[in-house]
């Protein structure tokens, strides 16, 4: 983090605290950091006011002298090809403090109202989009500067049920096997469930299982320079043994538990997110046979996430 | 305590088809300790069904018997008893009782099992007990043209004898109780 | 995979399992104590894992299984318990399912499922509706099967039934039909999968293997028969027309043979009974490998013992015409392939044929129905070779016999047809049966048509036949039968009774002295019993005369026919009896007479040995001693012929004592004093000879007497057999003074108890304990006699011991 985030030239010890308007406290999010572990951030959506108060103490006893205090917010993309160059589609600043001698510690409120936030906060392989509260006490050419990130992340109103048409597809090796899969929207939101059947209309292979894999794929660049990375979430099996003619075997996979994004289509020129299910059949001398399917993935809202006690009855087949 | 079947005359296959089924349902194999039979099973099957039914048997020749293994007379010892087993054909006047007590007086013995006459009978003849279990199959005979199925069933317990007379008669089995004892003898 | 591994490769791996599920047990128990839910879910899983094992055999995977199952219980109550803590099982259910293998997932969701429709927080049906589709996840065989019986077992109790405590918000009894029947239909599925996956060698060992898994799916049908609210109308459109289809388009011999069986056997008679045409209907359906008479024949068991609990029911089944249908059922299973093996087609038939005995006991006519069936079946193939199928038809023939008269079925038009579809051994066996049948059912023949028929039908026995050569070891037993029979052919007509017996001689004469000597015996003696039967019931003295001298002389022809055979120590003893009823019942002195004479001819010229000789020689003086009808003159020829030959015995005491035997020829007893006046015309009075008994005891002493000098020389006078004989003798000589023979005075008996009392004063004598006891018990007798205190012991006084 520190080297991240480092605060060059380090001296003055700065605090930062989110306020709300209403005064209630700020909501976390539980992010993931990279490798292992997670952490609490200052959760944000779009349109968000943000308060705070920044607190910068002195050494007690010691004078502390500086050109001006300031605070910014900023938003950035940074790709893992040009470390260290981020790209600001944000920024925006509030001055704290005039120059002038700092002898106790200080506490200056500020606010940023209905910030445009309209990307999410997104930390993949090689982009990262995130947002920073910047505090500086400029001090002639050694300020003290400091982040504190926080995160954001948007919803969408929760799409009717009929809204989008189930996936369906007839695939197959010619002869060999022919199946037809169906999930039953081309949309879900991040706590969904995808059901779905496979139909094995013609089966010449030994199988030996069959499993459904959530895939996420990065773009970023464009033209010459455009690089995918692609990144295996989940995999969960759905099918053992061998199936025959005639059977149709039945999907039903839990969103909830993986680590998931809504899908980001070209954030700021600069990149984006897909989603795929990818659904893999194996025979006995491991060959393997697959189908990739893109999903659209979104955020509802908490308040209209189908959640709660009857949110697993609802997914008895019906 | 000593079981005895006396059993004979059946004259099976000549005059007689099979044993009453009865009789066959009350001698059940493993009860009796001994067969005693004197004589005229008339084949091979009905000895395998006497020893089927208890292996220690004792059979003697009836006149119409071509088992040449079997004897004229037999004589065992079972509590206090001599018990002679003969088919009785040979005594004349036949079935006399004073006739049979000769034959008794000879063989020296206690009861005399014998057989020829198709008519059970089971008496204190002197000092002695006479026996014959009758045919039983009934088997027709120019003696006793009206012979009902029989057999005698004998519980030798020292020196008593009880017997059980087992008659058939229009199809039921009924059960008659003697009760024998050994006299002392009577020194001369 | 499975193929060739050793049965020690299998416990190694099975054990290594085993360890593996009671270590991941041991975590998942200990996450539980922790209250660590999810941790507890994860060694679940894990040891839910060890049954995705590709390796073990049905049997060993059962022991895993089982292993696996006891530990599922433990998750059980675990849940219940975080229910108790407020989590929903709603949530439960849907954190099971992240889960990411699918064999596990599907287990611990079936626990949970289990818990969740207990605590009715959802409906049953739903819930149930659930988890037998998303058990299709699993389509390897082995393991579905297993998992899908662990569904059966722990949804058992939780369907929504009629009466059950899920009935209503959680469903209907349709609901529960409708959740075993899919299972059922899943597992079927899968079992009848196995089977592709055999490559021909194994076939064997996979067959095997699948019969061992059977009840399995079967269980679904008996959960579905134990069903409360299953009643004859959801029986049958809701459960059997979707089990019969099922079974027919599964197309697989081991399956359809089996879920047939279940069927029958898993639901109620009346069932059956009411959907016959279904269950008929489908027979020719079935592959050719399903042995489709056997599923006739137990839908046939079961119907027949459905109509022997409650005779009320064989109304219902000829309103549904049950006997008609199951005869064109089995018709349609022989017409439908051409390859029916002949022994199914019995079995078949013979299994028709004990229902019908079952359920229509007095119902003939549907027996030569059947037969005929059976006969039309086989014709083509006749005579029937192969071992079983013989079998069977002996069985098939059989049958009847023992619920039926047996001389009544065998006039049905069929039964001879159908007996000679067989090869000549077993129409041997047959006709041993029906002899066996009769005799044991005392069935009487009584009239000619019905002797001949019979005798065609055991033709077996009663001659010679081509192609079948005598079996030493049962011949006897075979014609002792014969034998036994013969007493059945009775008819209250004596002249029709006298019929019956000349038809089976006639028919008995072609089998050759070798069945005569066992046959010809009988016939006499049921002949006896004729001419007493007639002498008795004939008002008419001169017809009874004539009728039983017919009889007679035709006993006289099969006696001498049996010393022809030859057996003549059979045919003596068969002329004395004659001889015997002659004189006693028929009062036929010359007849009589004549039987004698045959008698004594015999005894001259065949009988073989000194032995038969003593035996034979007792019998006549026995008979003749109890014969009232001759006249002094052909008395004396008799007896002195008797004595003659008694005299003639080769070992002296055998002379001896017949002629003791031969002195009672001289001394018939007095009749009993009621019959005295009412004696039969041409009965004589009886002989009281008593200077004729004296010479033959006299001859006798003097036979003794001899023998003694004879011994004296050969063995030095020390063996004791004449004295024996001497206290023989003494004691007829006591008889004949207790009947009151003149000759015997008081002095001859006297001298003769010295005589003996003399020789038995010798050394070898006291010696001898037999001789000793036989003394003894003589003069005890003479002691009790003295002792008696009547007008005897008179007598007995002056006698000096």
């Amino acid at each position: 983090m520190q080297r991240l985030f480092g605060n060059l030239g380090q001296t003055v010890p700065i605090q930062l605290e989110f306020h709300r308007r209403d005064g209630q406290p700020v909501k976390n999010a539980t992010v993931k950091v990279k490798g292992l572990g997670t952490e609490q951030l200052p959760l944000f959506n779009n349109k968000d006011s943000i308060y705070g108060e920044v607190k910068v103490s002195n050494i007690p006893g010691k004078k502390l002298e500086h050109q001006g205090i300031k605070v910014q917010l900023l938003g950035q993309i940074e790709l893992a090809s040009e470390r260290g160059h981020p790209h600001d589609f944000l920024a925006l600043v509030r001055d704290l403090s005039p120059p002038g001698d700092l002898v106790q510690t200080e506490k200056y409120g500020f606010e940023f109202n209905d910030v445009e936030m309209q990307y999410d906060s997104y930390r993949g392989l090689q982009v990262r989009l995130r947002y920073i509260l910047r505090v500086t006490v400029s001090k002639g050419y050694s300020s003290s500067v400091k982040d504190f990130p926080f995160w954001v992340r948007n919803f969408e109103p929760l799409a009717a049920p009929t809204n989008g048409a189930p996936i369906k597809m007839e695939v197959g090796i010619e002869e060999c096997l022919h199946i037809e899969f169906e999930y039953d929207k081309a949309k879900y939101h991040l706590k969904d469930t995808v059901v779905g059947k496979i139909y094995f209309l013609l089966v010449r292979i030994k199988l030996k299982h069959m499993e459904v894999e959530i895939r996420r794929r990065e773009t970023t660049g464009s033209g010459q320079s455009m690089h995918n990375e692609n990144e295996t979430l989940a995999k969960y099996e759905i099918m053992d043994g061998a199936p025959v003619r005639g059977e149709a075997i039945p999907i039903r996979l839990f969103l909830s538990p993986y680590d998931l994004t809504p899908t980001y289509k070209t954030v700021h020129n600069k990149f984006s997110v897909k989603y795929f299910l990818n659904l893999v059949l194996v025979d006995e001398e491991d060959r393997r046979y697959f189908k990739q399917q893109e999903i659209q993935l979104y955020r509802a809202s908490d308040a209209s996430q189908a959640n709660g006690p009857h949110a697993a009855a609802a997914t008895l087949v019906s | 305590m000593v079981l005895v079947l006396c059993i004979g005359d059946l004259h099976i296959p000549h005059r007689a088809v099979d044993l009453p089924q009865k009789f066959k349902q009350l001698l059940v194999p493993g009860k009796i300790h001994y067969i005693l039979s004197p004589g005229n099973l008339c084949s091979q099957e009905v000895l395998e069904y006497f020893k089927s039914v208890c292996s220690n048997t004792h059979i003697t020749k009836g006149d119409f018997d071509d088992d040449s293994s079997f004897a004229d007379n037999e004589v065992l010892e079972l509590g206090d008893f001599r018990i002679g087993v003969c088919h009785g054909h040979q005594v004349v006047p036949c079935g006399d009782t004073d006739a049979l007590a000769l034959l008794q007086r000879r063989l020296n013995v206690d009861i005399l099992v014998s057989g020829h006459t198709h008519e059970f009978m089971a008496m204190q003849h002197e000092d002695r007990i006479l026996i014959n279990p009758g045919s039983a199959t009934g088997a027709f005979s120019s003696l006793n043209p009206s012979a009902h199925p029989s057999f005698v069933l004998m519980d030798i317990n020292g020196s008593k004898a009880s017997v059980y007379l087992y008659n058939l008669i229009e199809e039921e089995v009924r059960v008659e109780k003697m009760e024998f004892t050994k006299a002392a003898s009577k020194l001369i | 995979m499975v193929e060739a591994m050793g049965l020690e490769e299998q416990a190694r791996l099975l054990q290594e399992a085993g360890n593996a599920v009671k270590r991941n047990a041991f975590f998942m128990k200990k996450a539980m104590d922790e209250d660590n839910l999810r941790e507890a879910l994860r060694y679940s899983a894990t040891l839910l894992g060890e049954l995705r094992t590709p390796t073990l055999t049905p049997q060993r995977y059962y022991e895993l299984y089982m292993q696996a199952f006891n530990e599922l219980t433990h998750l059980q109550a675990f849940f219940r318990e975080e229910r108790r803590k407020g989590r929903s099982y709603a949530d439960l259910y849907e954190l099971v399912q992240h889960a990411g293998n699918v064999l596990p997932r599907l287990y611990l969701l079936c626990t949970v499922g289990s818990c969740y429709i207990r605590s009715k927080e959802a409906p049953a049906k739903s819930v149930l509706k659930d988890l037998v589709e998303m058990c299709k996840g699993v389509q390897h065989p082995i393991r579905g099967l297993f998992l899908r019986s662990y569904l059966c077992q722990v949804s058992r109790g939780l369907l929504p039934d009629v009466g059950s405590e899920f009935e209503g918000d959680g469903g209907s009894i349709s609901d529960a039909i409708e959740f075993l029947l899919i299972n059922f239909a899943e597992m079927n599925k899968l079992w009848c999968r196995m089977q592709h996956h055999a490559s021909g060698r194994d076939r064997d060992r996979r067959e095997q293997e699948r019969q061992q898994l059977a009840d399995l799916v079967g269980r679904n049908l008996t959960y579905v028969s134990q069903l409360d609210g299953l009643d004859f109308a959801l029986y049958q459109e809701g459960v059997l027309a979707r089990v019969m289809d099922q079974i027919v388009s599964c197309k697989d011999a081991i399956a359809q043979q089996y879920l047939m069986q279940c069927v029958i056997q898993g639901f109620p008679d009346d069932f059956h009974l009411g959907t016959l045409d279904s269950l008929l209907g489908i027979l020719p359906d079935l592959q050719s490998g399903v042995q489709v008479h056997v599923v006739v024949s137990s839908l046939l068991d079961r119907l027949a013992r459905f109509a022997a609990s409650d005779k009320a029911v064989v109304d219902t089944f000829n309103q549904v015409d049950a006997f008609g249908k199951l005869t064109r059922a089995a018709a349609k299973v022989t017409e439908s392939e051409n390859e029916v093996p002949s022994g199914d087609v019995v079995a078949m038939h013979a299994a028709l044929l004990s229902f019908t005995g079952a359920v229509y006991p007095d119902r003939l006519d549907l027996v030569n129905k059947v037969l005929t069936s059976a006969y039309q079946a086989l014709e083509k193939q006749a005579p029937i070779k192969d071992a079983k199928a013989e079998k069977l038809l002996v069985q098939l023939l059989s049958t009847p016999l023992d619920n039926y008269d047996v001389v009544t079925v065998l006039e049905l038009a069929n039964y001879p047809s159908v007996m000679s579809l067989l090869r000549p051994a077993k129409r041997k066996e047959m006709a041993v049966k029906i002899c066996q049948t009769i005799l044991r059912q005392r069935t009487l023949v009584s009239s000619m048509e019905k002797v001949e028929m019979l005798l065609d039908f055991i033709s077996p026995l009663v001659r010679d036949t081509e192609g079948l050569e005598d079996d030493d070891e049962f011949f006897e037993e075979e014609q002792n039968l014969l034998a036994r029979l013969v007493h059945q052919l009775v008819s209250q007509d004596t002249d029709e009774h006298f019929e019956l017996l000349r038809a089976a001689r006639d028919r008995f004469n072609a089998g050759g002295p070798k069945r005569l000597r066992h046959t010809l015996a009988p016939l006499a003696f049921a002949a006896l019993r004729l001419v007493r039967t007639i002498k008795e019931g004939t008002a008419d003295s001169k017809k009874a005369d004539g009728a039983c001298k017919t009889v007679l002389q035709w006993i006289h022809g099969v006696a001498a026919q049996l010393a022809e055979v030859p057996a003549a120590e059979i045919a003596l003893q068969l002329y004395l009896q004659a001889a015997h009823a002659a004189s006693e019942v028929a009062c036929l002195e010359l007849i009589a007479y004549e039987f004698f004479e045959q008698a004594f001819i015999l005894y001259e010229e065949a009988i073989p040995d000194s032995k038969a000789e003593v035996t034979a020689l007792q019998s006549i003086v026995g008979v003749l001693h109890r014969c009232r009808v001759f006249t002094a003159e052909s008395r004396d020829t008799l007896v002195h012929k008797a004595t003659g030959y008694s005299a003639k015995l080769l070992k002296k005491p055998d002379q001896c004592r017949a002629v003791c035997a031969c002195s009672h020829l001289f001394w018939q007893e007095l009749p009993a004093e009621e019959e005295g006046d009412d004696v039969a015309e041409g009965v004589q009075p009886p002989v009281r000879d008593a200077d004729n008994v004296m010479v033959c005891l006299k001859r006798a002493l003097k036979i003794a007497n001899s023998a003694q000098q004879q011994l004296a020389v050969v063995l030095k006078g020390d063996h004791t057999t004449p004295v024996m004989l001497f206290v023989e003798i003494l004691n007829h000589y006591l008889f004949y003074f207790e009947q009151g023979n003149p000759s015997i005075t008081t002095s001859v008996l006297q001298s003769l108890l010295e005589l003996v009392a003399n020789e038995m004063a010798n050394e070898n004598c006291q010696k001898d304990e037999a001789l000793l006891a036989f003394y003894n018990s003589t003069r005890n007798h003479i002691a009790i006699q003295k002792d008696k205190g009547d007008e005897l012991a008179q007598k007995f006084s002056s006698l000096q011991l």
